[in-house]
């Protein structure tokens, strides 16, 4: 059974599945509230059906992708609808499919019916879990450090809802910078303590140093399997010619 | 692999990025320009693995595998702060100090809102814009006027010949929107209305919220263009590390291609 083989095929394609994590992570290096992706592997062990010590075989296979729960660069903007959580803390939103989501995403901007809504059209939720809604008269609002959206005059007009995700960096990834909940989680927990910016920007916490690093080595990795794999061809054509010359 | 596609999607956005910028700094002089900014979000991700699959009995896959495609330019935004304003002297220019847009009439009779103030007169001595298009409500300024003024509040008297009282030629009212964010560019600093921002509401100008009007400054534009520039090296070197991915991605396929 030709092991070597399979072997530097599933190695081959676990580093093809790491580059294309590291990939998207580059591409979204300028992507505000953008978290890195990860991913993980394991070792699978397999009966190999031969006698002594090399009657079992060990595999890469991946085992997960999670989140680079990290925080980015706060950047001021200056813009009145440009928010950002320092510290710990979650801003909550409802996506188009109706789910709630986590996410630090804060580049919003205003609905003609007063929702603020990121690029990707999901909306902020408040403190009170459903989203924030602006009357339409309120178009310069000031947010205080606990979510508090107030009018130049002091009516408090509502709160962005700041909540903690246990285990965010496990929580599914989708698009848009949003984070969802395991199927059985509850509604979302508002923060015991948070601290919204207003306007600042959280940029991506890709690093672009330790991207770059991770893809040269997965290169190289993948030059190794693959030269392993022209290595055990070699071998068997070296066997082959040999066993197959005829005695003289 | 979709490391190749991946890279592709990062290097277009940048190139979105850099467009946007380059607009940004080129108006960097133009009256009432609002500066414009890219937004991005990552694309979908593709599950290779579910997770809550089972993996033997009783026991699940705790996570899944999802692999990012990449990232899209979502839309780009208007950073409607407002610009410096600098005094001018022209008897004609007039600056918003606050919310609100200028109504314009254009040839087809349809309105259009602009922030810029730089007005001069038409030969029927009409207040128009820089393109000859009128100002609403109309204001006609009679000959031999030596002298215009406009109050903060938008009233626009002409003194005329030796006359010592002002003439009272009309008011100048301020459009607001309910989402400005909404409002499409046309160029020439015009706007026009949107489904997304809203009908216009007319104020009059120094009412609560509105802007007031400032007679003989124009609006600078929002423009800073340090920001600009540091955005522009930002945009640069992500395109540069996305074409490295591509790039990586290239060789590990030659790679592949080269075992046999």
């Amino acid at each position: 059974m030709d092991n070597v083989g399979y072997l530097s095929l599933t190695n081959a394609a676990m580093i093809g599945r790491a580059t294309d994590v590291t990939a998207n992570n580059i591409a979204n290096a300028n992507t505000d509230g953008f978290r890195a992706g990860r991913i993980t592997f394991e070792e699978m062990v397999s009966e190999t059906g031969a006698e002594g010590p090399l009657d079992e075989m060990s595999y890469a296979i991946d085992v997960g992708t999670w989140s680079d729960t990290a925080e980015g660069a706060l950047v001021a903007t200056g813009n009145p609808f440009d928010l950002a959580l320092q510290g710990g803390g979650w801003f909550g939103f409802q996506t188009e499919e109706g789910e709630t989501a986590v996410g630090r995403v804060g580049q919003l901007t205003k609905t003609d019916d007063g929702a603020l809504v990121t690029a990707g059209g999901d909306s902020l939720l408040g403190a009170g879990g459903g989203p924030v809604l602006l009357p339409p008269e309120a178009t310069e609002i000031s947010i205080a450090r606990d979510g508090t959206i107030s009018t130049p005059n002091g009516d408090v007009i509502g709160q962005v809802g700041i909540f903690q995700a246990d285990e965010a960096h496990t929580w599914k990834r989708q698009a848009g910078g949003m984070l969802l909940a395991p199927g059985d989680a509850g509604p979302l927990v508002p923060a015991v303590d948070g601290n919204v910016l207003q306007g600042f920007v959280e940029k991506s916490n890709v690093d672009p140093i330790g991207e770059m690093m991770r893809l040269i080595n997965l290169q190289r990795a993948y030059e190794r399997s693959m030269n392993l794999a022209d290595s055990a061809d070699q071998l068997r054509s070296d066997t082959l010619s040999r066993l197959g010359k005829p005695a003289t | 692999m979709k490391a190749l596609g991946t890279a592709a999607t990062g290097m277009l956005a940048q190139q979105t990025n850099v467009d946007v910028i380059a607009n940004n700094i080129a108006n960097a002089n133009t009256t009432g320009f609002k500066a414009g900014r890219a937004a991005f979000q990552d694309l979908i991700y593709q599950s290779l693995r579910r997770e809550g699959a089972a993996t033997g009995e009783g026991a699940m896959r705790p996570q899944a595998v999802d692999i990012g495609l990449g990232v899209q330019a979502a839309g780009v935004s208007r950073l409607n702060t407002q610009g410096g304003l600098t005094e001018t002297g022209n008897q004609l220019d007039m600056a918003i100090d606050g919310r609100g847009y200028f109504v314009i009439t254009r040839p087809d009779g349809t309105n259009a809102y602009t922030r810029d103030g730089s007005f001069t007169l038409s030969a029927e001595g009409e207040v128009v814009t820089l393109d000859g298009n009128l100002v609403e409500p109309a204001i006609v300024v009679p000959e031999n006027t030596t002298q215009i003024e406009v109050s903060q509040d938008g009233i626009v008297q002409a003194y005329v010949g030796g006359e010592m009282e002002p003439q009272e030629l009309g008011q100048i009212n301020l459009a607001t929107f309910i989402n400005d964010a909404g409002l499409k560019p046309i160029g020439n600093n015009l706007f026009l209305q949107t489904e997304a921002s809203g009908e216009a509401i007319l104020a009059e100008p120094g009412e609560e919220g509105i802007g007031i009007v400032r007679h003989q400054y124009l609006e600078a534009s929002n423009v800073d263009p340090v920001k600009q520039m540091t955005d522009l090296i930002t945009a640069q070197r992500t395109y540069e590390m996305n074409s490295k991915t591509m790039t990586a991605a290239d060789e590990m396929l030659q790679t592949t291609n080269q075992i046999r």
